[in-house]
């Protein structure tokens, strides 16, 4: 199953391309803040903010493991919560493996859904182990 | 503004489940409360309702378990603090002026709204869904990693929280959980959301707790507890701020409590938290300024939160022992206060308790700080 092959899960969160998925941030233009997902608004202050793409690789600042299904994944199943690079804002999302505080990770394509309802939705996939 | 004191507190006991009530349980608290505070319900001039999970009207319901006396009554619903929310309406409404006595009830059980979140599948997928954030374990499971990584704090730190707790609620007879258990016990636990074990989530339940606030010092011939302090914000934007709670907020309104009252830290006696997960005690006793960061877990090896140790944190079970109805939650709290600070605790009271600390937060997210003193 090709996982960019379905509409994104969300719109503001996520871009879906034929081969990629680029999670979607907005730049404040009067404090700078990063607001995810993107809005017409600084999630901070209020003034109108820019959309910009978000970095498609950050680290990993902490993890935990669920014993039961997060949406789309079966126990146990890996949540990191990750660092981005450049702009700072942490998404929380299912990784594909276990992860270690400081790994480097890459933003990828997950599927979620049921049946002929399917998304695609972010994930992380480990880079390298330097923790 | 106006002084404003606790002129009276009841609850119900905290239940698994019952049949009887949301409003009923409602009226029976607020009774409690009422006869506690020497008052007549006809001297009450507004009653708040924190209701969750509760039908429609629930305010109007509770004020009808009581007399009809045609007092303005309204409810509000703010999360995990809902009761408190309530509480600070009423407080509100007595120190501005608007009433000279206020009645303010938590009712209404979490477990049927947590139930229909855990239900992902069942609705689109959205943010909190795809990230693993609709269980509420998850932001503290990773909070409770961070601190292990961040002070080298064992996996079993935070199960010192777990034990004090529940033997704390194995002698409160209002308690949900009743039955203390050893770290042996504890540590055998099953994962929930690894590092996070299922025995260090507090349960779900039901029930009702209530208070009277008043502008005068009560005449009912127990102690006079005063509100010294009352601090309510939201989250700020922050760097996760899509998924999890703001961890600076209690830091800010914990400081502006104490800036309120001219109170510091190291007076306190007693100290209620939000610790509906293990590692959040530890967290708040170092936001509250009890003990330096990344140092509450050795505080609490050694017994300094334990009732007679140096500040008593969670003498009612808390949120883990006690148990976390809802809309009664940040109530019993108050009703631990009050009674403490009276000197009413029995084999759980902390001698020569004259000052209270009530700290609840709402997922969302909303975070309240109150400071009670036992005055002579």
């Amino acid at each position: 199953m090709n996982p960019v092959s379905h509409p994104s899960f969300d719109n503001a969160a996520l871009r879906v391309d034929d081969d990629a998925v680029t999670l979607r941030g907005a730049r404040c233009s009067r404090c700078d803040t990063v607001s995810f997902p993107s809005r017409e608004r600084c999630a901070s202050c209020y003034a109108p903010a820019n959309l910009i793409d978000l970095a498609g690789t950050g680290t990993v600042v902490s993890h935990s493991t669920a014993m039961f299904p997060i949406a789309g994944a079966q126990p146990p199943v890996t949540i990191a919560q990750v660092s981005l690079e450049n702009s700072g804002v942490e998404l929380l999302g299912v990784s594909d493996g276990p992860v270690h505080i400081g790994d480097r990770v890459a933003v990828i394509p997950r599927v979620v859904g049921a049946d002929d309802n399917l998304f695609t939705t972010y994930g992380f996939g480990k880079e390298s182990s330097d923790a | 503004m106006r002084e404003t004191y606790i002129a009276g507190v009841g609850m119900t006991p905290i239940v698994s489940r019952t049949t009887t009530p949301a409003p009923v349980q409602g009226g029976q608290a607020l009774t409690i409360a009422l006869t506690d505070s020497g008052l007549d319900w006809g001297e009450v001039g507004v009653l708040v309702v924190g209701a969750i999970g509760t039908d429609m009207s629930a305010a109007p319901s509770v004020l009808h378990e009581m007399g009809w006396t045609g007092i303005p009554t309204y409810a509000v619903e703010n999360a995990s603090a809902t009761g408190t929310a309530a509480f600070e309406q009423a407080r509100f409404a007595v120190a501005s002026g608007m009433v000279e006595t206020a009645a303010v009830v938590g009712i209404g059980s979490l477990g049927a709204l947590l139930m229909s979140r855990a239900a992902e599948e069942a609705r689109p997928p959205d943010l909190i869904s795809v990230s693993g954030m609709s269980v509420p374990a998850v932001p503290f499971a990773l909070m409770k990693q961070a601190r292990m990584h961040r002070y080298g704090e064992s996996a079993d730190a935070s199960l010192l929280v777990v034990e004090k707790n529940l033997y704390n609620a194995s002698r409160n007879p209002m308690a949900q959980r009743n039955k203390a258990l050893t770290m042996d016990e504890l540590k055998a636990a099953p994962m929930l959301v690894d590092p996070l074990r299922r025995v260090e989530s507090c349960p779900i339940g039901d029930g009702a707790a209530a208070a009277i606030i008043t502008s005068r010092k009560p005449s009912n011939g127990a102690r006079a507890v005063r509100i010294a302090a009352a601090v309510a914000e939201s989250d700020k934007w922050h760097k996760a701020g899509a998924f999890m709670p703001d961890l600076t907020v209690t830091r800010r309104t914990s400081s502006k409590a104490f800036a309120q009252s001219g109170i510091t830290p190291e007076q306190l006696d007693i100290v209620e938290v939000h610790e509906a997960f293990s590692v959040e005690e530890l967290q708040y006793i170092e936001d509250l300024g009890l003990a330096p960061e990344g140092k509450a877990s050795v505080a609490m090896a050694d017994g300094d939160f334990h009732i007679g140790g140096r500040v008593a944190v969670s003498p009612s079970g808390g949120l883990i022992g006690r148990g976390h109805p809802g809309g009664a939650t940040g109530m019993s709290q108050f009703v631990e206060i009050v009674q403490q600070l009276r000197g009413q605790s029995g084999v759980r009271q902390q001698l020569g308790a004259r000052i209270g600390f009530a700290h609840m937060i709402g997922a969302g997210g909303v975070n309240y700080a109150h400071i009670m003193v036992g005055e002579d």
